[in-house]
């Protein structure tokens, strides 16, 4: 008798034990509205920069509040103020400013709410001046449900490579 | 007339009825809608070309696998069909037995999707980017632009390629029709199924006024339907404002879309592409919507001549749900100005 109750015990601890754990990893799917809105999160987040809006609190509210950016000239950026102090650095930036056009956003759900790439080039274009470009290449980037909406909670701007590739 | 009364009805450019191969499925019952999560999907098996392509991941065959298993991609090498022969068209440019694994070149924009016999169909702009090395500033834009035809089939594996053809951007010597012309009439986009709520958005009003912008640009590089593709974007009273193309020239203002046409004729015909957009943030307001859109217009090279960049800004809009669905109400345009300049033109004004 004893031994069937330790026996049902372990068993129990067992189940919630892989209950929980299959909880914490299972990969929620996402619908067309998480879709949306993490797109219009990625594209709010070059406004933010480009227009240094808010006293640069656009920028910065794009990520969560501990949220990071890692680029390769920046190692790392954490938080709200230091990332709003980023987009107050942007010396160009005004409401009028354009430069980071980004496109080919992919979207995959994971354990943690949703990752993503995007392509990014970034153009220097102002009336009476050559255009050129300046950099490109891919974000890549995990997204958090949070109360006020999808933020993004790490964004890797390290990714990138050269192009060898015909165009097809 | 028929063709332009058809391009009028479906609301996009006269490429979309290019698709050739659909003719062979004219037997097959046409799809009613296509829902919001098939519109998706498609768009993110677009954006999965670009990566695929890019990065020749999975030895090339990530890109053959974005194929049906009869699909098939028509390019400059002509005809490409099946997935072995795809999975080789993936593995171009490898060096080494592989590219980077985070290259970018190919910058796909401006994605109209429709429903069609048998799928959809979709249409896209390109442009080949060659970027700086290893992360280092610089970049160009290459010579390869142009636009894709798509036919898309719903698989068990979910929206695969049926067909993909890749068309380099051309402009044709085009007469413009009579300024006179009798306006016609917007095609539906959509009927409003349930009555909306004041201040918010279903993720069909975020496609619908997105496919809007899209439609802006299709319309006005390729003057389709005499320039009605373009003007119908707008409501009838709609406006659209904009700084001169040369300094001192005449600013760009229409009222209307009779005045509004004007400004997409005579175009540049079916396989010009020129605006591409990007960037489009759209918000709820109490009476519609509002969005902003970043522009390049690029001019492809060809004939000697590299591509450039002509101008960019960004859109500045007001939408409106109509009965025929969201239209544009105002754009304004500004071009892309920095902080040093906005301050400079105030200190000039002020003088």
């Amino acid at each position: 008798m004893r031994n069937r109750i330790l026996l049902g015990l372990v068993l129990s601890v067992s189940v919630l034990s892989l209950s929980g754990r299959s909880q914490s990893s299972a990969v929620q799917p996402l619908t067309a509205l998480d879709r949306i809105e993490i797109e219009q999160l990625a594209i709010r987040y070059t406004y933010g920069l480009d227009t240094t809006a808010d006293n640069g609190y656009l920028y910065a509210d794009v990520f969560t509040p501990d949220g990071e950016f890692v680029g390769r000239q920046v190692p790392l950026t954490q938080g709200r103020e230091a990332l709003a102090r980023v987009a107050r650095s942007v010396r160009k930036g005004n409401p009028m400013y354009v430069r980071h056009f980004i496109t080919n956003h992919v979207i995959d759900p994971s354990p943690e709410g949703a990752t993503g790439t995007v392509y990014l080039m970034v153009v220097d274009v102002e009336e009476g001046q050559p255009s050129s470009i300046y950099i490109g290449g891919q974000y890549k980037d995990l997204y958090v449900r949070t109360p006020g909406g999808w933020r993004i909670k790490r964004r890797d701007a390290r990714a990138m490579g050269p192009p060898r590739t015909p165009g097809l | 007339m028929l063709t332009r009364t058809t391009s009028s009805l479906i609301g996009f450019a006269a490429a979309l009825l290019a698709v050739g191969a659909l003719s062979a499925q004219r037997a097959a019952p046409a799809p009613a809608t296509l829902s919001v999560d098939d519109r998706l999907e498609i768009k993110q098996l677009v954006s999965r070309y670009a990566y695929a392509l890019d990065t020749g991941a999975d030895n090339g065959m990530a890109y053959a696998d974005l194929f049906a298993a009869d699909g098939e991609f028509v390019g400059s090498r002509g005809t490409t069909r099946g997935r072995e022969a795809l999975g080789e068209l993936g593995r171009l440019g490898f060096v080494d037995g592989r590219k980077p694994a985070n290259g970018v070149a190919h910058f796909i924009m401006n994605h109209v999707i429709a429903p069609a016999p048998g799928g959809a169909t979709g249409t896209q702009y390109m442009v080949l980017v060659n970027i700086g090395e290893n992360g280092q500033p610089g970049g160009s834009f290459s010579n390869v632009g142009g636009h894709y035809e798509d036919q898309y089939v719903k698989t068990a594996q979910g929206w695969r390629f049926k067909r993909r053809q890749f068309i380099p951007s051309a402009s044709v010597s085009r007469s413009a029709p009579p300024a006179t012309a009798a306006p016609r009439p917007a095609a539906a986009t959509r009927a409003a199924a349930v009555a909306p709520t004041p201040g918010t958005l279903t993720a069909q009003d975020y496609l619908d006024i997105r496919a809007l912008a899209v439609q802006y640009s299709y319309g006005l590089d390729t003057g389709a339907d005499d320039g009605w593709l373009y003007a119908n974007v707008f409501t009838e009273d709609g406006e659209f404002h904009g700084p001169p193309a040369v300094p001192g020239g005449k600013p760009f203002d229409a009222k209307g879309r009779t005045q509004l046409r004007t400004f997409a004729v005579p175009g540049g015909g079916p396989n010009y592409v020129r605006h591409f957009t990007s960037n489009h943030a759209i918000e709820a307001t109490a009476d519609g919507a509002r969005g902003k859109v970043y522009l390049l217009v690029i001019d492809i090279g060809g004939d000697g001549k590299p591509t450039s960049v002509n101008m960019g800004g960004h859109y500045d809009d007001d939408y409106v749900r109509t009965a025929d669905g969201w239209r544009i109400k105002t754009r304004h345009f500004f071009r892309s100005k920095s902080a040093q300049t906005v301050q400079a033109e105030a200190a000039a004004q002020a003088r």
